[in-house]
């Protein structure tokens, strides 16, 4: 990865702040209710967590040129910190921990309606053989 | 809650039960198998999740754990997939979790939702008999299940829906029913045989006691061709051996359409065949040719040129019928109860003993190829005899009027008077005279005076073994059965003794 100075990365932030609030906005309008954005922990973050009916969904928000280049940014190593923390944030809200867990990616692209992937990943998924990760 | 459907695991033939149980629970989505599986059984999840999506289901998204108990068994093959997927379809309540109790189910999943034919079905069968459960197996299977017993409900499906719809009741899968491959006509007749009387005489015996024979001759004699007739005056097989043939054969996955034959296997491996492929083996302990010519042939042709080794593999299941195969992980034994045919040239040029011949190489030649041949294996075959070369007198003779129809009919009766015999004194599982124990041979095979001078006299001039001893006599009693006669006379015995040689190697050569 290239090194990027100070201002790029606030530029990169606000970004993907923006590409957050899209995707936000058309998970409401899928009847999910947003019930946190940012959730950071040791384990990991996660960029929204809504929910719909008794499933929770978790989700991971891509801002790229193209759907491939955002969905090829959703490494392994990412999803299993988005698993990772979406333990750690059932743990502190245990008014959910009985409903469901779906992972679910948003694909933010210039000049159209972000493109909502349901069920993107699962927890055994990780354990496919290494070439296959990305 | 846990889900529960009983399945299987292969050890040799037997099939252990084995419990699948399937626990959903909150938590992040992952499907896990536990319980030992192997790669295969560990595949399986991609294939379930791909066959649930087929039936327009999806995995739920919570933690799904699956055991396989017992955990401590390792778990082979891919005919877990099914019992998996049932068992996630009763966790889920898409099937009635209460019926699948009374199964026990087998069969591999394709990605489009049908079920694939897997091997072991009857002997799978065998086993939800003797627990009194039905059985789920694959439609292809179906019809081998249904040999194991009448009464044993199978449900034989296509398909996951087919499976899901049938105990929902709103679509009904047939019972299959046993199906038995049509008697194979022109199998190869000993009318084709000119000459060769001798030989001829020596398969009949072979055949009706069940001895091994091992022939030598040169290159072109007809050995091959004796051999192929064998099956052709052979007895079909009773029930109960039909059942444990088919049970090896479908273990192997040998069994084509799920049809059982009463046809005696003939198994002839090339002599390039390693230990594993004959006496069984490999990393999943499969039964070797040795055990899939169980109850019938294994035909060894040019016997020295197989590895040395592979062929003293062979004593032990000759000796006691069956094969045990140790592995760090498994202890398996397959029934192995062969009739050994063998057939060899005399040298490596193939014409040591032929009259006017010289080999380029002096004894050496013969003397050499013939080492490569224990002793101990030798001294297990009781008919060792010489096959000459075909003159061409023999060819222009007409046909010979006796073809495998009339051999069969005299090596059937001898058969069933043997098995009368050894059902009068309370052998079961001995049924031809090459399967006595020694210490049945002096009662059962007791000679007349006369044959018993003869053996005296025999055994010192040819220095017999104590083996080789028990196994003319055993011979003597079929040759006396052949003719119908309750005592072994000393015709029988000295033919026996004529059939054993001396020592037939050094005599070819």
């Amino acid at each position: 990865m290239t090194r990027r100075d100070a201002s790029e990365r606030r530029r990169a932030e606000a970004h993907g702040l923006a590409a957050e609030t899209w995707a936000a906005w058309a998970l409401r309008l899928k009847a999910h209710a947003i019930l946190e954005r940012r959730f950071r922990c040791p384990a990991g973050e996660i960029d929204l967590i809504a929910r719909r009916g008794r499933t929770l969904v978790f989700v991971e928000v891509k801002a790229r040129a193209t759907p491939e280049a955002a969905l090829d940014a959703v490494t392994a190593r990412s999803r299993a910190r988005i698993l990772a923390a979406a333990d750690v944030w059932v743990a502190r809200h245990p008014r959910w921990a009985d409903c469901d867990r779906r992972f679910d990616v948003v694909l933010v692209v210039p000049g159209r309606w972000p493109i909502h992937r349901r069920d993107a990943f699962r927890g055994d998924d990780l354990d496919l053989p290494f070439a296959a990760r990305r | 809650m846990v889900a529960r459907v009983t399945t299987v695991a292969f050890q040799g033939i037997e099939a252990v039960p084995v419990d699948v149980q399937v626990q959903i629970t909150a938590g992040n989505p992952v499907f896990a198998v536990v319980g030992l599986p192997d790669k295969t059984v560990g595949e399986s999840r991609e294939r379930i999740r791909a066959a649930l999506f087929a039936a327009g289901l999806a995995l739920p998204q919570r933690r799904i754990t699956v055991n396989l108990a017992p955990a401590d068994l390792p778990k082979e093959g891919s005919h877990y997939d099914l019992p998996i997927a049932l068992a996630i379809l009763a966790a889920i309540g898409a099937m009635p979790g209460d019926q699948l109790l009374d199964y026990v189910a087998l069969g591999e999943l394709s990605l489009d939702g049908t079920i694939a034919a897997v091997a072991g079905v009857l002997p799978a069968a065998v086993a939800a008999a003797a627990l009194d459960k039905g059985l789920i197996c694959p439609a292809d299977s179906g019809s081998e299940a249904a040999w194991a017993s009448p009464d044993l409900a199978i449900v034989a499906g296509r398909s996951l829906v087919q499976l899901a719809n049938h105990f929902k009741g709103t679509q009904v899968v047939a019972r299959p029913t046993p199906k038995i491959r049509e008697a194979v006509a022109g199998l190869p007749d000993l009318r084709d045989v000119k000459g060769q009387e001798t030989a001829k005489r020596a398969l009949e015996i072979a055949a009706a006691g069940g001895h091994h024979l091992l022939m030598v001759g040169p290159p072109g004699s007809g050995k091959s061709m004796l051999a192929a007739r064998l099956p052709s005056i052979l007895p079909p097989l009773e029930p109960r051996e039909l059942l444990e043939v088919s049970m090896i054969a479908s273990i192997a996955g040998e069994l084509a359409d799920g049809k059982l034959s009463d046809r005696r296997p003939f198994r002839s491996p090339h002599h390039s065949a390693s230990m594993a492929a004959l006496v069984g083996g490999g990393l999943r302990a499969r039964p070797g040719e040795v055990s899939l010519a169980h109850n019938g042939v294994l035909f060894l042709d040019e016997l020295p040129e197989f590895v040395p080794q592979v062929l003293d593999s062979l004593r032990q299941p000759l000796e006691s019928g069956e094969v045990v195969i140790a592995r760090a992980n498994h202890r398996v034994s397959y029934p192995a109860r062969i009739q050994l045919i063998a057939a060899m040239n005399p040298c490596r040029c193939g014409h040591a003993g032929t009259p006017g011949f010289v080999c380029r190489r002096g004894r050496r030649c013969a003397d050499e190829y013939q080492a490569r041949l224990s002793g101990p294996l030798l001294d297990r075959i009781d008919l060792r005899i010489e096959v000459a070369a075909v003159s061409a007198q023999d060819l222009i003779l007409p046909p010979p009027t006796e073809g495998s129809a009339e051999v069969a009919a005299r090596v059937a009766r001898a058969r069933l008077v043997q098995r009368r015999r050894f059902a009068a004194l309370g052998l079961d599982g001995v049924r031809t005279n090459a399967d006595m124990p020694a210490a049945l041979v002096e009662e059962v095979a007791r000679p007349d005076a006369a044959g018993a001078d003869l053996l005296a006299a025999a055994a010192t001039a040819m220095r017999l073994s104590a083996r080789a001893y028990h196994r003319v006599l055993k011979v003597a009693r079929t040759l006396a059965d052949l003719d119908d006669r309750p005592t072994v006379g000393r015709i029988h015995l000295a033919e026996a003794l004529g059939a054993r040689g001396a020592d037939p190697l050094s005599q070819a050569a």
